[in-house]
């Protein structure tokens, strides 16, 4: 209570920079929880990789694993060359207490490092512009007869493809389902409802995604099929 | 002369004192008794016996068929039944004559003995048949003998059984003698033997386990086929053979040749009812001694396992800084030197040593001692056995490393271990140790050469000091789906517009028609421009070429030369309305005659601009 007036108050009136500022000061000070109030206030006004990279930090020091992957996730889909905000999101995935065997094909991993050197809006724009200047292009090829618009409007097509791959390589990391486990033990029941039978105990830091949901109550599959309700105050959806 | 050839005489020989005719009229005697004998009849004993009515399947029986009576010189070997179950391993034979007086009377007994050596090929309830012997007319036969074989060996019965009757032989030597061997004729029971020397033991309590082989027999070829594993237990080697060193000794009420093949000490890492692994071993064995033969049959033999209760430690009164050691041992601490230089290292050496299972001692705890960092300890042991004892050594080198100048106090450590005689818990303590340490503030701490680069944990990175420039959205702009649409529409209308231009290259008709309203716009501006100067004339003029010339551009005529009449043919066949044709004809004449003949306009230049702009729409 006292927190949130104090976050209240220092809101008014100050900037997301400053906002930002002192919410470092008080990291490392050590003063985690007043870290994390700040940081919520300065995303009220601006986002930004770096300050949901910092508020993770805060999360993953108070030792809340799961809050902390939900903010580096955010972090590492808007500043995808960022090695610090990669390494901190390996680090607190395999910090978790579920362990999950998740075997990637070395392939597969280099093929989507590669696509995703493009964050995902920037993927996005630069699709669409590409696409729209190389239909010019070849609106030019047609009414000019030159060539050389013809090799214009195929490299604009290339790059077009390739953004296009790359906004795609994001689906499986940006999807709107996307949920992470944010209190320490969970139980997953058979329906919603506190009556239902518990199916599995799941703990922090566990990602899944978000396949239907009712009053207070979310349907969570887990990587490998297994899935059950959660209350929707345990569970944490990433993107918006 | 005499006493020479007397002395020269080999000893031990009876004396002929009567010279030489007694000796030759009593081998005569015996002859001519000889020769009398044979004129009567034989009498004659066949009979055949069994060393044992029970035998396993690997194992032999000996089958002695013995003739014996008087005056049976020449008796032919006797037939032996055909034997489907038994495997015939050889046989041998041998005779004695036993040559008596008796009431002057001189009687000589022979007996002839073939011994055959058989192993029964099947399990069950087996017959030897009857053996035949014919001699002098008359058929003798023995009883058949039933032999029961079983599919473990037979363990040798611990009653004293028959003897077969031993040929004496008259030279005094006896063929079948071996060295080291019963001298009744070779047997084929092997046994291999393993033992623990305690069946009940607390865990980690020391348990010796020794695996024995004995034989009867002579062996070759000796291998292990199971060698024993010791699951659940934390094992010490106390002997195992490299060469089998016999020992006669007895088991079973018979005598056997005994050789230790493995000795282990075990000490159990868990409670409960564990088993010691059976060990298999296999090999041949010489079934029949002896100048004639040297069969050899292979055997397999496996000893039973064994059932080790392990008790569990008591919870009861186990003390904090139990570590694991159970046994006898003393606890012992040092320090490798008592002052410290420059923040150097120095290493605090607790030793723990006594007998039990030391490589089984877990690392003690260390108090925590305010201003010295205390490294991650080395563990060593050794260990040695003696009299089937395991004892030893397990030594924590703990490394400590001053933080500041100063005196400082290691306090007494304390370990504790459990031993299973008393079945109780003991502890020991450490004394206190001092040193000093100087020049330790200031200096870093650790010099990597004497411990080297140790990672002590991982941590995420740190946290970034300034916003970044890019706030970049998460999601995909919607704005951005607007381009597809766009683009197509941007391709469609350049292929409409390259069509456009081909045709204006190629059609001139077309071309003419597109340019005509443009054209004619133009043109009228032009004249209206000229009305406004005032230029009359020239108005007409202009007036008049624009509606011509849009007349030949939207109908690809070319009016600069023709006639009106010409005009209003080809307008005609163009399918132009005859009225609006008219129209127009009338309007060129019109402004051609205010042009030239400007007193007889029928209306202002203004109206015939609204006119022709009127005939032009209806175009």
């Amino acid at each position: 209570m006292t927190l949130a007036a104090c976050s209240l108050t220092l809101t008014l009136g100050a900037t997301t920079a400053d906002l930002f500022g002192r919410g470092n000061a008080a990291y490392e000070a050590g003063q985690y929880a007043q870290a994390v109030a700040l940081y919520d206030s300065a995303l009220q006004t601006a986002g930004g990789a770096n300050l949901y990279y910092n508020r993770g930090n805060a999360h993953f020091k108070q030792g809340e694993v799961g809050r902390a992957i939900a903010d580096y996730a955010r972090a590492y889909v808007r500043n995808p060359w960022d090695r610090d905000i990669r390494y901190n999101l390996a680090f607190a995935r395999a910090y978790r207490p579920d362990k999950l065997l998740v075997i990637e094909n070395p392939l597969v991993k280099a093929f989507t490092g590669l696509l995703r050197s493009l964050s995902l809006s920037l993927a996005h724009l630069l699709a669409g512009v590409f696409f729209l200047l190389a239909m010019a292009a070849l609106a030019l090829l047609f009414i000019r007869g030159e060539r050389l618009f013809g090799w214009v409007a195929v490299g604009l097509g290339v790059l077009f493809l390739y953004s296009f791959a790359s906004s795609l390589s994001w689906n499986g990391e940006a999807n709107h389902d996307r949920a992470v486990v944010v209190v320490p033990e969970l139980t997953l029941r058979s329906g919603p409802g506190p009556d239902y039978k518990e199916i599995a105990v799941v703990h922090d830091g566990l990602e899944g995604a978000i396949r239907e949901r009712r009053p207070g109550y979310v349907l969570i599959q887990m990587p490998g099929g297994q899935g059950g309700w959660a209350d929707t105050a345990a569970v944490e959806q990433i993107f918006r | 002369m005499k006493d020479e050839g007397r002395r020269q005489e080999p000893e031990g020989k009876t004396q002929n004192r009567g010279g030489k005719w007694p000796g030759v009229f009593h081998s005569a005697l015996c002859l001519l008794i000889f020769a009398l004998s044979a004129a009567l009849a034989a009498e004659l004993n066949f009979s055949a016996e069994v060393d044992r009515n029970s035998v396993g399947l690997g194992e032999q029986l000996q089958l002695t068929v013995t003739v014996s009576g008087t005056n049976i010189g020449g008796v032919p070997r006797p037939q032996l039944p055909s034997l489907p179950d038994f495997n015939n391993l050889g046989s041998t034979s041998s005779q004695s004559t036993n040559i008596s007086f008796v009431n002057g009377r001189m009687t000589q007994e022979q007996t002839v003995s073939f011994i055959y050596v058989l192993s029964p090929k099947r399990v069950g309830d087996l017959v030897i048949g009857p053996c035949k012997l014919d001699f002098k007319g008359t058929t003798y036969q023995t009883q058949p003998i039933n032999i029961a074989v079983t599919k473990e060996s037979q363990a040798p019965p611990p009653q004293p059984r028959a003897q077969p009757r031993q040929p004496q032989s008259p030279f005094g030597w006896d063929p079948f003698a071996q060295p080291r061997q019963q001298r009744s004729a070779p047997r084929g029971a092997v046994h291999l033997l393993a033992s623990a020397d305690r069946t009940s033991v607390y865990q980690g309590e020391q348990v010796n386990v020794t695996y024995t082989f004995y034989t009867q027999a002579q062996i070759g070829n000796l291998s292990m086929k199971d060698v024993p594993g010791f699951t659940g237990f934390w094992v010490e080697k106390l002997y195992d053979a490299k060469e089998l060193n016999y020992k006669q000794t007895t088991y079973g009420g018979q005598q056997y040749n005994a050789a230790t093949l493995k000795q282990a000490a075990l000490f159990p890492t868990q409670p409960g009812d564990l088993k010691v692994d059976k060990m298999t071993l296999a090999g041949d064995m010489v079934v029949s001694g002896g100048f004639f033969f040297d069969a050899t049959q292979p055997f397999e033999v496996s000893s039973d396992p064994i059932t080790i209760h392990v008790k569990p430690l008591p919870d009861a009164g186990r003390p904090a800084d139990f570590s694991g050691g159970v046994g006898d041992f003393r606890l012992s601490a040092s320090l490798s030197k008592d002052s410290s230089v420059g923040g150097e290292p120095l290493t605090l050496t607790l030793t723990v040593t006594g007998s039990g299972n030391t490589g089984l001692i877990g690392e003690p705890k260390l108090p925590v001692v305010s201003g010295v960092k205390v490294l991650q300890p080395e563990a060593r042991q050794n260990t040695n056995s003696s009299a089937g004892r395991i004892s030893g050594t397990r030594l924590f080198s703990f490394p400590l490393i001053p933080t500041a100048d100063g005196k400082y106090v290691v306090p007494e450590i304390g370990m504790s271990f459990f031993n299973p005689k008393t079945a109780s818990y003991y502890s020991q303590t450490t004394p206190r140790l001092e040193f000093v340490a100087t020049g330790a503030t200031g200096k870093t701490p650790l010099s990597e050469s004497e411990l080297g680069v140790k990672v002590l944990g991982s941590d995420i990175a740190h946290i970034k000091p300034a916003l970044s420039a890019l706030a970049a959205r998460s999601s995909r702009s919607s704005w951005v789906w607007v381009f597809y649409p766009l683009g197509l529409v941007v391709l469609g209308a350049g292929v409409v517009m390259g069509r456009h231009q081909r045709r204006l290259e190629q059609d001139r008709g077309y071309a003419r028609r597109t340019r005509s309203s443009r054209l004619v716009r133009k043109r009228l501006a032009e004249a209206e421009a000229l009305l406004k100067q005032g230029r009359e004339g020239e108005f007409y003029a202009a007036l008049s070429r624009a509606v011509l010339g849009y007349a030949g551009d939207r109908f690809n005529i070319e009016v600069s030369g023709m006639t009106g009449d010409e005009i209003r043919t080809e307008l005609d066949r163009r399918g132009v309305e005859a009225a609006v044709v008219t129209r127009l004809l009338d309007l060129a004449s019109q402004c051609d005659a205010a042009r030239f003949s400007p007193g007889m306009r029928t209306c202002s230049p203004r109206e015939t601009l609204d006119l022709a702009r009127g005939i032009l729409e209806k175009l």
